[in-house]
């Protein structure tokens, strides 16, 4: 039984606060500048949208799959795993039912239906005989020959005694999706159980027409612009909403989370797909959305754009007495001398900066590690790079640690801190000198403007 | 919620901690309502509240591979926003003169239920010392200790705070608000 105070403080609080938006934006604007700090080489358009998924999406199952009841449930496989764009297509009935079994191992695999709209490539299935769960996941892969399938998410669940229903999407390159694409499918392991189930996929895509646009508008201040491009609609009840997306600096993001039509939400997923290579401040992207009633004349944008200054990269040989200034920011390093002597890497530096998200006592205490020590030659992979044996940033913290390969130490006089990077297990930095030696200083600097109720016309 | 959800919400939980960046996004996005309330409960700037949230983000995806099983999650999270929130709260408060600090109203004694509340969100704005050593003891279920690490103080003088707290509650409030 809780105690007074806290019935009381309880009483205080809003059931839902008044902010829930700006904290959506927030927590969305600091997922994608926790992906950009580790200076992902995918684009800066999709590295945005990346975080915009997450503020499109949720845990709970969203409104559309309710919509939809002409399907019956026995026939609806998308549905289970809340793919907007799936349970459209299934409703229409032009999902690919496949229904195509393999047994491997006492489990019998099951392909039931696959969907292609466009790029975007979805496949359910079954499973049964499985003694026991071991670990949440399947594994499969194309085989030699198949297109190539870039992955977007995988989801599984158990419908009966040793019975799972499972789900994967992604997409396709678009040259291929004008097209039958060949897709083989070999699974290899499901749950922890180990097997071989292998599919000889052939996937159609749905008709699609072609409509120019070409309205455009200003959003965040006049920092960003989206401009339409056009629009692909395909038989089975979505479109691919093309859009030239440009920011004011490289490495800005933005992300349009919610596109809408005469008070009704059109956005099936927020992820969108790069459609070039992005490299700059302009880039197409395509956002998968319902189709569009022909009546529509405009839309109504809502997201949000963020201007992030995450970091410097420097020469730790060029390094003695500099200065390092935050564009964006008032944060600032100074870095007052660099050693090196064996395999122990010695940085004294000093600190200022007013809003950002380090203070100087909490890296004293090595509870924050603003800087990052790397070989010249290191490469982000946006993923597991910063776990390389040319990378370190941060020890293990866990309970019963015992790494104590990187320590802060506040200096007397409280001024400065001394980061020491013992790199003797590092092979790819231990025997370095300091000119194949590079120090990242991190800003993290990142604001976030939200935009709403942006109006676009489809034509200018 | 039904049980069906709490399945989805333990399997995206099970995988954010193994490292699944889609599935930390979904994970954190749910939290959003929760870490807005705590957030308020400890800082009265909406800047700072957004500040700490967006702190609290950042160090848990780094530190996300350090929880080992998904019923430590939320006190984890509830840590490191605490922390963020007590950092900008310590500055403020450093930054403050402490004759500009409001003693507690003797004439609230004569105030109704509803106007004590008025008072007491009024009072927020505040920060006081006492309130946030409260409020991590009592609502966040934290120890002493570990308030006293989180908040660079001894164990005494936590002690001291919850004391001056509570006395503070009860003369203006009446009543015991710490009893079960």
């Amino acid at each position: 039984m809780k105690t007074k105070f806290v019935q009381w403080v309880n009483q205080l609080q809003p059931e839902r606060p008044a902010d829930s938006a700006q904290t959506q934006a927030t927590i969305a604007a600091a997922l994608h500048q926790g992906g950009q700090h580790r200076r992902r080489t995918i684009g800066i358009i999709v590295a945005a949208a990346a975080a915009a998924l997450i503020v499109g999406s949720g845990i709970v199952v969203p409104s559309v799959n309710q919509a939809f009841t002409q399907v019956p449930v026995v026939g609806r496989f998308f549905a289970l795993f809340n793919d907007d764009m799936g349970s459209i297509v299934e409703s229409s009935g032009r999902d690919q039912k496949l229904n195509v079994s393999r047994s491997s191992n006492g489990m019998k695999m099951t392909l039931n239906s696959a969907l292609m709209q466009g790029m975007s490539v979805a496949i359910t299935g079954t499973i049964s005989g499985v003694d026991g769960q071991k670990d949440d996941w399947f594994n499969y892969w194309v085989a030699k020959g198949g297109v190539h399938f870039e992955q977007d998410s995988m989801d599984l669940r158990r419908i009966g005694h040793g019975k799972y229903r499972f789900y994967l999407n992604g997409t396709v390159p678009y040259a291929a999706s004008q097209h039958a694409v060949k897709l083989p499918l070999v699974f290899d392991d499901f749950i922890g159980h180990s097997g071989r189930w292998a599919f000889n996929l052939v996937l159609k895509p749905n008709a699609a027409t072609k409509r120019k646009l070409s309205g455009s508008t200003q959003l965040a201040g006049g920092r960003g612009r989206v401009q339409l491009v056009g629009v692909e609609s395909y038989a089975g009840g979505t479109s691919l909403l093309k859009v030239r997306q440009t920011v004011q600096q490289a490495g800005d993001g933005l992300a349009v989370t919610t596109i809408s039509a005469n008070g009704n939400d059109y956005m099936l997923d927020a992820n969108a797909i790069a459609l070039d290579n992005g490299k700059g401040k302009t880039q197409l992207v395509g956002y998968k959305i319902k189709t569009l009633p022909a009546a529509v004349r405009s839309l109504k944008l809502r997201g949000y754009y963020t201007a992030p200054e995450l970091s410097a990269r420097l020469r730790l040989d060029k390094l003695n007495g500099v200065t390092v200034q935050a564009k964006r920011s008032a944060t600032s390093f100074t870095i007052h001398k660099v050693t090196k002597t064996g395999a122990v890497v010695k940085v004294l530096f000093s600190w200022q900066g007013s809003r950002n998200h380090y203070q100087f006592s909490e890296m004293a205490k090595n509870e924050q590690f603003p800087l990052a020590l790397m070989a010249t030659t290191y490469r982000d992979n946006g993923n597991d790079s910063v776990f390389g044996d040319d990378y370190m940033d941060i020890p293990d913290t866990s309970e019963g640690s015992q790494d104590h390969s990187i320590h802060y130490r506040l200096m007397p006089g409280k001024k400065l801190i001394e980061a020491r990077f013992d790199t003797s297990k590092k092979t790819g930095l231990r025997d370095l000198p300091l000119s194949k030696l590079q120090l990242q200083v991190n800003f993290l600097y990142n604001e976030g403007i939200s935009f709403k109720n942006v109006t676009v016309s489809l034509t200018k | 919620m039904n049980a069906g959800d709490d399945l989805d919400n333990e399997l995206v939980l099970r995988r954010a901690l193994r490292g699944n960046r889609r599935a930390f996004a979904q994970l954190m996005q749910a939290q959003g309502d929760y870490l807005s309330r705590t957030a308020h409960l400890y800082l009265a700037s909406e800047t700072d509240v957004q500040d700490a949230i967006s702190a609290t983000v950042l160090a848990a995806m780094r530190g996300i591979k350090n929880v080992r099983e998904p019923a430590q999650f939320r006190s984890w999270l509830t840590r490191i926003l605490i922390r963020q929130c007590y950092q900008r709260y310590a500055q403020k408060a450093a930054e403050t003169d402490d004759a500009a600090l409001v003693a507690m109203p003797v004439a609230s004694r004569g105030a109704t239920s509803e106007e004590k509340l008025d008072l007491l969100a009024g009072l927020r704005q505040l920060n006081d010392a006492n309130r946030q050593v409260l409020l991590m003891y009592y609502y966040n279920d934290l120890s002493v200790r570990a308030i006293a690490e989180l908040t660079g103080q001894g164990e005494s003088t936590v002690k001291s705070q919850l004391r001056r707290g509570r006395r503070q509650l009860k003369e203006w409030l009446g009543g015991d608000y710490f009893e079960d």
